[in-house]
């Protein structure tokens, strides 16, 4: 909620959600569906985990959502299987 | 260039992301502890906030959650003691559980309940805080 209240005091707003259980987007209004296909920064899918060497509007515009009050999500990591981290 | 925007990461409950993860937090300029006016809660308030100063993170401030009325005195006790400020004072409130349960934003449900007047608060002390700081601030290219 707070991000959401700093957007509407006239702040441009960027939420991270870098809790492994991620819940951010979800709690702060954003629909289901958006938040389940919300991609992580963090990509575990091959041998070692990466993130992505994009400059910062770039990344945004790649992996951020535009949620409720104008408040861009983006998603840190999440786990995806057991034993992995 | 985005010359006010704020970035706010909500970070795991517990202590890990600031001993390691590279002590990505250390960027931060400024480092909200958020903690129920319990013991066990404010002792890990305290070494959080230890941590956070170990990072050379330049602000901290304690946040009250689940307070009820007669805590604030005591949170602001604690943070006097810690050497920081007390930002924000959020109620129990349990709005934030009906909201919860119906799957919805308290924000969107009930934007009348004193949880969020509390937030809406802490969220006008961050805002200042971020003028002040605003120079310090290094804009997206």
């Amino acid at each position: 909620m707070l991000c959401r209240l700093l957007a509407r005091a006239g702040h441009h707003v960027v939420a991270v959600d870098c809790d492994s259980d991620p819940n951010l987007a979800a709690n702060s209004g954003v629909a289901e569906e958006q938040v389940s296909a919300m991609r992580p920064l963090l990509d575990q899918s091959g041998g070692h985990r990466q993130v992505p060497s994009l400059r910062p509007l770039e990344l945004l515009s790649e992996y951020g959502l535009a949620g409720p009050d104008g408040v861009t999500f983006v998603l840190g990591a999440r786990v995806e299987k057991a034993g992995s981290g | 260039m985005l010359p006010e925007t704020i970035v706010l990461a909500d970070m795991e409950a517990g202590l890990e992301h600031l001993s390691w993860a590279g002590g990505t937090l250390r960027h931060a300029d400024l480092l909200l502890v958020v903690a129920n006016p319990q013991v066990k809660s404010l002792l890990t308030a305290s070494r959080t906030i230890a941590l956070g100063r170990q990072l050379g993170i330049p602000e901290i401030g304690l946040v009250g959650n689940r307070a009820g009325d007669d805590d604030r005195h005591h949170l602001e006790a604690f943070a006097g003691d810690h050497g920081v400020d007390l930002l924000g004072v959020i109620p129990e409130d349990e709005a934030i559980i009906r909201a919860d349960r119906a799957g919805h934003c308290l924000l969107d449900m009930q934007p009348s309940a004193s949880a969020v007047e509390g937030i809406e608060a802490l969220a006008a002390v961050i805002s200042r805080a971020d003028a002040r700081s605003r120079p310090r601030c290094t804009p997206f290219e």
